[in-house]
């Protein structure tokens, strides 16, 4: 009985869920573009982690002047030189009015683009390019 | 019933190891890759390394990604023969990886490929940032790593070569190829 106790104890405690990341954006964006419909779109990067290679955070934000609320993005990560993408799609979250993009897979250096899509409450596109060292 | 008292710490350590031991995962095994022909292969040119793409071209997307067991394989393109070991793989723990690239044309080193590996779980789940460098031990032998499985499942592992070079021209020498390993 006692065997087994210690069995079922060292078994349980073997495995266990890894502890959720947390990611802090930078207050003051690293770059503004604009949108296919001329709205700005400010980027905001993780602090002390700039877009690298490897997986990356961002945040994507309008000015307040354009409600999000009922907004979805989709982000894709490209290689315009390579002709391909990331095996990984981001996770997008609205936070506070911005929109959090995880799980950005760079895999590579170079020259990369996040080709962003919004849909909903407005339909717009843009294009945000990162030279990944 | 007097034996499992009478050695009670032997009891105990067997069933640490049982329970908390190293479950080893690594290549997954399955059909082995024979989807390059003769005449299939493709012989890459350095001379098209930086051939640059119309820019009025539509960007596409992305090819259906065929993803190969075992560990041996040829890559994508028809250019490369690729051959891998891989140290012990566990959760959460650091791997290494050691890649042999050679030309399917003529079976000579690819040497300064650059070889990269992208590692992930699931379309959103990617490994996570490891620091991983990569060391050309001989001419087309690249150890890679540490790469870090923090999940249990089956990965693709997809090794990169000279992604310096664009994938414009067929024969560019840019070229990748993806194993499952398993992850237990």
């Amino acid at each position: 009985m006692r065997a087994a106790t210690v069995v079922v104890l060292a078994a349980l405690s073997c495995a266990g869920p890894s502890a959720p990341t947390l990611v802090t954006f930078d207050p003051q964006p690293t770059l503004t573009v604009s949108t296919s419909q001329g709205r700005a779109l400010s980027v905001f990067e993780q602090v002390g982690a700039p877009v690298a290679r490897g997986v990356n955070a961002v945040r994507l934000a309008f000015g307040p002047e354009v409600p999000v609320d009922q907004v979805r993005l989709a982000v894709t990560p490209w290689m315009p030189v390579m002709g391909h993408g990331s095996a990984v799609t981001p996770t997008v979250e609205l936070v506070d009015g911005g929109f959090d993009v995880t799980e950005v897979s760079l895999a590579m250096p170079g020259k990369w683009e996040l080709r962003s899509h919004f849909e909903g409450a407005l339909s717009d596109d843009a294009v945000i390019s990162f030279d990944v060292p | 019933m007097f034996r499992v008292i009478a050695f009670p710490s032997f009891v105990v350590s067997l069933c640490l190891t049982l329970a908390c031991g190293p479950k080893l995962g690594g290549p997954a095994p399955g059909v082995a890759d024979s989807h390059c022909g003769p005449t299939d292969l493709v012989i890459p040119d350095l001379a098209v390394c930086h051939q640059q793409p119309d820019p009025n071209a539509d960007a596409g997307v992305d090819a259906v990604e065929v993803v190969r067991y075992n560990t041996i394989a040829d890559d994508d393109d028809c250019k490369y023969h690729v051959s891998y070991s891989v140290t012990p793989v566990t959760e959460n723990a650091n791997v290494s990886f050691t890649a042999t690239v050679t030309k399917k044309s003529d079976g000579t080193a690819a040497s300064g490929a650059g070889t990269l590996i992208e590692a992930f779980l699931s379309d959103t789940h990617p490994a996570p940032n490891s620091g991983q460098t990569t060391t050309e031990v001989s001419p087309g032998v690249y150890t890679i790593g540490p790469v870090h499985f923090d999940a249990p499942g089956q990965w693709t592992v997809k090794f990169h070569f000279y992604e310096s070079c664009t994938d414009v021209a067929d024969t560019s020498p840019h070229g990748h190829v993806a194993f499952y390993v398993d992850v237990p």
